[in-house]
């Protein structure tokens, strides 16, 4: 056992320059560009923008493609760039792709609830979509808490949907496998809710989801010191920074119900929740199902995503195992060899 | 940004060479120190040593280099200033380095002292080497942040660059409450005591603070408990109702505040418990008393918000009790490590790998107790008195400007209520309007197809 003094001022020393050198490469990069691949507004509604992606040629599938993302964070991570663009894999199979922006909630949108995003924001997308493409029925791509709206929003309009595909979706809460679900069950979160005036911050949840892993900011700092020479890498690194910090506020009445009706109530398989006013029954979800789970994921454990399959009405469904976590799934190399190619045969399949 | 590039280059390349000299000396005063000559070397080493230094700041400061005018987009004052820090505090650190080895020169020069008492000297040199490049890391940090202040804010998170720069500082921080017992193995005196003392709680209490720095939050909540305290004491005392039985009861109660806030657990439960359970009894007979105006709403407030503190202290302090108590065991897990790994004779080549074992522990550790019931209840409780004395304070604040020509959050709130109900209903309409005329054009033209089926 010997402790090298002369290793550690080695390291000083190689920390030191890595800094300037990060110095130099923050100072000349002027822009850090997401979600850049190109795309027109076709439909607005209220802070809601639905996007159609620009498609050099003509689209291969009969079914265009609606993706419902989650009202946490924003989109721009499925296109965060060029080559790590889960959109552009989508585009580049030949695929028509749709997708809702939410926007950034003010408190102006506090008393939106999930009837207000379900069957109105999300069937009003819908039904535009279907309309403008003359077909009565659509795909829908769905990501994290847009994949639970999803799944809602397909029990309670089956005739409006073709093919569902999910991706890391909660919908049994009950394990306690994960650090949220765990504390969700001990939260008051009418307390939360009245205590932020009726609008979660973003930076609240984006505090939360650091200490789902104590010492990822740790972590991320060893990282960016070592991505800080690189300007590749850098950029890289600021991208993923850039998006995670983008985190919009949350409509109150709308984060309670999902947070107390499904978190701690569990009421969506127990064939409980109501939306509007409607009780929503798995079992009429009776469209193909394409069930995509991530094995790492720290935010949603395959054991809340998994048992989607059990509940629902489809004949056609199957599961999707994905060797990575909650954001390798659209940004991680294997996604872009592996998965993509996955979904869009999937589709084509039942297109 | 040519120059910009040229500057900084120059800087790391002088840094580079000092950091080299240094690590070739640090390499050789160990070296000799396994020898049985380590007074003839290390004199040696020492000559050489100074000699370079001063060669390397005598070209740092005449660099022809560093004269090239900032022509850059870092041409702001506040780039010019972390320049001349920059500089400022290397050579700064560089003269106390040489100062230093100037006392160990004359140390070493001592002709007549024993093998013992020069390898004393040099054993503390090797300590005073090591607080030498604290201190000197310290001082880049610090002039590192300064950086920050030229990058473009527009363009990405700076913040992220002063993670990186926190991360270094902890990095060290860490470094320095291990070098210890690392010493422990150099000079083949470790043992289990040497253990103990490195572990010693309070040394580690400043580590697992700046891991978890939410939850050690700085005197805002004194000054909340302070200000209302004084409101509500303000308020009785100038009340004609008020009997001096109730405001000597009060004193007493307020003199003991302190001690809920002292970070003392045990004392900490035990007077809030004495002093919450008297605190309603005593102020609901009073209340009576005070005629119903928007200053008796704010004086229960007042009340409520003094009590809710008092329990959310009781609480954070039972939360940072079980995030240093993980603190201690991450802490005995590193020093198990370290003694597994002390076997390795390749082990500790570098302060890395431990770093990376270090944190591996904490994740393993932290990740254990948040899932916990304890630590859950405990965050849940305290998320919720979080907002509830945040909604207390806010009603004090409304009820104060209430009387002034402005709209409080409560009247914007209806009005939010009031259009997002309008628009639902009108959004409803209009749905029903689209569909009746979807309905109506269908049968239109199925009215028409059957007419022309009908004159066909």
């Amino acid at each position: 056992m010997h402790l090298n003094q002369a290793n550690l001022l080695h390291e000083l020393s190689d920390n030191t320059s890595k800094i300037l050198k990060g110095f130099e490469n923050l100072s000349e990069i002027k822009e850090v560009d997401i979600a850049s691949t190109p795309k027109d507004v076709v439909y607005k509604e209220d802070k809601l923008t639905l996007y159609r992606y620009s498609r050099a040629t003509k689209s291969t599938y009969k079914t265009p493609v609606l993706i419902v993302y989650a009202l946490v964070n924003t989109y721009q991570m499925l296109d965060l760039q060029p080559d790590r663009s889960y959109i552009k894999n989508l585009l580049d199979a030949g695929l028509d792709v749709y997708l809702i922006d939410w926007g950034k909630p003010s408190k102006m949108d506090k008393y939106l609830s999930m009837d207000d995003y379900i069957n109105g924001y999300i069937n009003n997308c819908v039904d535009f979509v279907r309309s403008e493409n003359k077909v009565d029925k659509i795909n829908i791509l769905s990501i994290c808490q847009g994949g639970t709206f999803s799944v809602i929003y397909s029990a309670l309009h089956p005739d409006k949907i073709k093919n569902l595909v999910t991706h890391v979706t909660p919908i049994d809460f009950e394990p306690n496998d994960g650090l949220l679900f765990r504390w969700s069950k001990d939260m008051d979160f009418k307390s939360l809710v009245d205590g932020f005036d009726g609008l979660i911050p973003g930076s609240f949840l984006n505090d939360g989801f650091d200490m789902l892993k104590p010492m990822m900011k740790i972590q991320k700092s060893t990282g960016l010191l070592n991505a800080m020479e690189d300007k590749t890498k850098l950029l890289n690194f600021l991208r993923m920074e850039k998006w995670i910090a983008e985190s919009p506020d949350q409509a109150g009445v709308c984060f309670l119900q999902f947070m107390e009706d499904l978190y701690q109530q569990n009421k969506l398989i127990k064939g409980e929740l109501i939306v509007g006013d409607q009780k929503v029954d798995l079992k009429k979800l009776t469209m193909p199902l394409m069930n995509i789970y991530a094995v790492h994921d720290h935010l949603v454990p395959p054991s809340s995503t998994i048992p989607l399959n059990d509940y629902v009405g489809s004949k056609d469904k199957s599961i999707y195992k994905f060797e990575g976590g909650h954001i390798g799934v659209f940004v991680g190399g294997k996604s872009q060899k592996e998965l993509s190619p996955a979904v869009t045969t999937w589709l084509k399949e039942r297109d | 940004m040519n120059n910009t590039k040229q500057i900084l280059d120059t800087v790391v390349e002088t840094q580079n060479k000092a950091m080299n000299s240094f690590v070739e000396t640090a390499n050789k005063f160990q070296e000799a120190l396994k020898s049985e000559n380590a007074f003839e070397k290390s004199t040696e080493i020492y000559k050489n040593w100074w000699e370079s230094q001063m060669s390397i700041f005598k070209n740092l400061s005449t660099d022809s280099k560093l004269d090239i005018p900032y022509t850059t987009n870092l041409t702001t004052e506040k780039a010019e200033d972390f320049y001349k820090n920059i500089y400022t505090n290397q050579l700064d650190s560089i003269k106390k380095a040489t100062d230093f080895n100037l006392n160990l020169y004359n140390s070493l020069s001592s002709y007549g002292k024993t093998t013992n008492e020069t390898n004393e000297h040099l054993l503390n040199a090797n300590t005073t080497w090591n607080t030498l490049f604290e201190s000197w890391t310290k001082t880049l940090n610090s002039t590192f942040e300064s950086l920050t202040k030229t990058l473009p804010k527009d363009t990405f998170n700076v913040d992220l660059f002063k993670n990186a720069l926190n991360t270094n500082a902890l990095y060290y921080k860490l470094q320095e409450f291990y070098q210890p017992l690392f010493n422990t193995f150099n000079t083949n005196s470790f043992s289990v005591d040497s253990i103990k003392q490195v572990f010693e709680p309070t040394h580690y209490k400043k580590i697992t603070e700046e891991l978890f720095q939410n939850f050690f939050p700085s005197n805002n909540l004194n000054s909340l408990l302070e200000n209302n305290t004084k409101y509500v004491q303000n308020f009785f005392e100038t009340q004609k109702n008020t009997n001096k039985e109730f405001q000597t009861y009060w004193s007493t109660f307020t003199e003991k505040f302190p001690h809920l806030i002292s970070g003392d657990f045990a004392k900490f439960n035990n007077t809030f418990t004495t002093v919450n359970n008297s605190y309603s009894e005593l102020f609901a007979p009073l209340m009576k008393l005070v005629s119903n105006t928007k200053e008796k709403e704010n004086i229960e407030l007042a009340i409520t918000a003094i009590d809710k503190a008092s329990v959310y202290s009781t609480k954070l302090a039972e939360l940072q009790y079980l995030l240093y108590t993980t603190g201690q065991e991450v802490a005995k897990d590193a020093a198990n490590l370290v003694t597994e790994k002390a076997k390795d004779a390749t082990f500790t080549s570098s302060f890395q790998p431990f770093f990376n074992d270090w944190v591996s522990l904490n994740e393993k550790h932290y990740t254990k107790l948040f899932a916990t019931e304890e630590f859950s209840k405990l965050k849940g409780e305290l998320t919720t008195l979080s907002m509830d004395i945040k909604k207390n304070l806010e009603y004090q604040f409304e009820n104060k400007i209430e009387a002034l020509p402005l709209v409080v959050k409560s009247e914007l709130n209806e009005l939010y209520q009031t259009i997002h109900d309008l628009k639902k209903t009108i959004k409803n309409l209009e749905n029903k309007v689209n569909t009746t005329e979807k309905v109506t054009a269908t049968k239109t033209t199925a009215t028409t197809n059957t007419k022309k089926v009908t004159t066909v």
